[in-house]
């Protein structure tokens, strides 16, 4: 019996993954079919699916004309869900640029310090990967409270009067993302500047060129992987955030992550809630998987 | 080189210097502004948790008082001991399929492997929103009807299914973790292991495991933070009555900034910064590390089991169960003793720094172990 399983490859295989495949493919792949399926069938009265199953593109058209549906007003807006499709993609651009502003310099000059500086600075980057979200998010909520640290600040040293509204804003779930996400943004810029020979720029400075020059065609271009890493790391988790906007926004800013979560409390509307979760996840992927075509398996390693 | 600087502009030094200047000074400005903004609020979450009033603005007097109504909490004392054995199982079953998977993947060539590859990596890049409501659905739009009329058994969601959930996004964190650690692997050592006349599992047990340990260990970690920290897949495949501690954290958030929030964020933050402390070591110190935190775990264990049998005494009520609980518990001194030997060989092959870190990991582990046992078990 031991005998035949030391010689037998296939069965060895077999026992090794079948846990991992039987989990993934029952507890994973299975309820992604199931949201496909719901997506394409007619909400129930209860807010779940009609029984037996009514096949409609009813909750695909919905999202591109928000009066398509049955359960519209009069004064509906057919564009209010791509619109707010549209509204998380302009939030996430605005934080994933900032986080590269702020990034790529910070980047630059952790990689400039001497190696124990180096390490310890970047000991200061991960620690917020490996800290509660929930808490930091919540942290950043607190200083910017009517109540809070800066109102009190502010009021204190009598340059305002009456306590600024710093929370349940645009402002406050862009400072929030950014505060969530830079550490995201950081890391891969880090791995491709640190690998860059900082000669490069003495020599293009010898050649003639402007310190500007030299960074927009020497530097910038050989560390792009790094930024584009960054790029989809901040980009893809912040189009589909739910937390941030949740608590900085108060319910008053709606995302895509809200606008899904909100078809499974609130509104009941499941199949449309499948739809649009099947649409995020397909931008998401597509913004992977351009990622992984124009990146090099060694720039993805050295993340 | 003369004859070519007259073609090309060259800039004065005393000009690039101070550009130079004022470029560092704008980069070092640039960095303490940044990290201002990601630890100032952190910091200040950890100064008021100690504050005497209810402000979080105004800092008025020391006090431990938030940090000791949270330990008179019941619900949130529930929601911990919830969050904790939701973590412990997700640990248990994740580290060992994503182990397991990790090592087939990489060990053996077969058909659709990219496939699944690819398809490993997927609960790590959707959005948590979308994997959520996926096992909302899936649970009960197909598992609980299915079960309900073939097999006629009425099953709800609770803890059972938050762990199953838990268990399914944290296999690839795991997978992707010992992965890395086989890719490194040495393959030559198992020859030699299998040279000196070492059947396979022999060689699996004294050379493969004992090689692969500190990415298994980094990856059960990061499995437990993950699964302590979770919050959005939980709130979607969560029970009427059990809650975890992050939605507990959560309704409290949502409902506006008080002390208590601040103390039990900061008890969080100690926490998941000793485990990250754990995790990291593991991965990149050698073996005295892994050897320390086994160890302290079992220390950790053993001492919470003598300590409780004054209780078991006390109430003078002797359950099965308790005092099962209790031998295992104190099984856990067998286990450090055990582990001791080895660490000791360790030791001796480390520098005197390293020695005193290897010590640190091991106060930690115990400590952990002793918490989390008397959480589970009080």
């Amino acid at each position: 019996m031991l005998k035949y399983f030391r010689r037998n490859k296939g069965l060895q295989l077999f026992s090794l993954i079948s846990p991992g495949a039987l989990w993934i493919l029952l507890f994973f792949n299975l309820p992604l079919l199931i949201v496909l399926f719901i997506s394409f069938v007619e909400r129930g009265r209860a807010g779940s699916i009609k029984l037996p199953p009514v096949y409609t593109l009813e909750n695909y058209r919905q999202l591109f004309n928000a009066c398509a549906s049955q359960f519209s007003g009069p004064e509906c807006d057919p564009f209010l869900y791509i619109g707010i499709f549209g509204h998380s993609m302009r939030i996430g651009l605005v934080v994933t640029f900032w986080c590269i502003l702020l990034g790529y310099p910070l980047s630059y000059f952790i990689s400039k310090q001497r190696p124990i500086w180096r390490d310890a600075l970047m000991i200061l980057v991960i620690i917020p990967f490996w800290t509660n979200f929930l808490v930091r998010t919540y942290a950043l909520k607190q200083v910017l409270a009517t109540e809070g640290l800066l109102n009190s600040l502010f009021m204190g040293l009598h340059i305002i009067n009456q306590p600024l509204d710093l929370l349940f804003n645009e402002f406050a779930v862009i400072v929030g993302l950014i505060y969530g996400y830079l550490p995201f943004a950081v890391l891969p810029m880090y791995a491709s500047i640190e690998k860059f020979d900082h000669s490069l720029m003495e020599a293009a400075a010898d050649l003639g060129a402007s310190p500007v020059r030299a960074f927009l065609r020497v530097m910038l271009p050989m560390t792009l992987p790094g930024v584009i890493a960054a790029l989809v790391l901040v980009f893809v988790p912040v189009v589909g955030a739910f937390i941030t906007p949740d608590i900085m926004g108060g319910g008053k800013i709606e995302m895509i992550g809200t606008l899904i979560n909100r078809q499974f409390g609130v509104s009941r509307n499941w199949p449309f809630g499948s739809s649009m979760s099947l649409v995020l996840m397909l931008m998401v992927l597509i913004g992977v998987i351009a990622y992984f075509r124009s990146s090099t398996e060694e720039t993805r390693r050295a993340m | 080189m003369s004859a070519r600087s007259t073609v090309f502009p060259v800039y004065p030094r005393q000009q690039v210097r101070v550009r130079t200047r004022i470029g560092n000074w704008l980069l070092g400005t640039n960095a303490a502004l940044v990290f201002g903004f990601l630890y100032l609020p952190v910091l200040i979450l950890i100064i008021f948790s100690f504050n005497n009033t209810r402000s979080v603005a105004v800092f008025t007097g020391f006090s431990t008082e938030w940090y000791l109504s949270l330990a008179k909490n019941g619900e949130l004392l529930d929601a911990a001991r919830n969050s904790l054995l939701v973590g412990v199982i997700t640990t248990i079953a994740a580290t060992l399929i994503g182990t397991l998977t990790a090592l087939a993947m990489e060990r053996y060539r077969f058909r659709l492997r990219t496939t699944f590859d690819a398809n490993l990596y997927l609960p790590i890049v959707i959005p948590e929103i979308v994997m959520g409501i996926a096992l909302l659905l899936f649970f009960n739009q197909a598992l609980f009807p299915f079960l309900q009329n073939v097999f006629g058994i009425r099953a709800t969601s609770g803890l059972h299914t938050i762990t199953i959930s838990h268990i399914a996004f944290d296999i690839p964190f795991v997978y992707v973790i010992v992965r890395a650690r086989l890719a490194d692997f040495d393959r030559t050592l198992e020859e030699a292991a299998a040279d000196l006349g070492a059947d396979e599992w022999q060689t699996f047990k004294r050379v493969t495991l004992p090689l692969l340990m500190p990415g298994i260990i980094g990856g059960a970690l990061m499995a437990f933070t993950l699964s302590l920290d979770d919050y959005l897949i939980t709130a979607f495949t969560k029970g009427i009555r059990e809650q975890t501690m992050p939605l507990y954290i959560y309704s409290l958030v949502r409902r506006g900034v008080t002390p208590e929030i601040n103390a039990l964020s900061t008890a969080l933050l100690v926490g998941s910064i000793g485990l990250v402390g754990l995790s990291l070591t593991a991965q990149s110190g050698g073996a005295a590390y892994t050897k320390g935190m086994s160890v302290g775990a079992g220390l950790g264990l053993g001492l919470f089991g003598l300590f409780s049998l004054s209780a078991l005494f006390a109430s003078g009520v002797f359950t099965v169960g308790g005092v099962i609980v209790r031998l295992i518990l104190l099984a856990g001194f067998y286990w450090a003793w055990r582990s001791y030997k080895g660490y000791r060989e360790e030791l001796a092959d480390i520098n005197r720094s390293g020695r005193i870190l290897a010590w640190i990991t091991t106060l930690i582990a115990a400590g952990a172990a002793f918490l989390s046992a008397a959480l589970l078990f009080l």
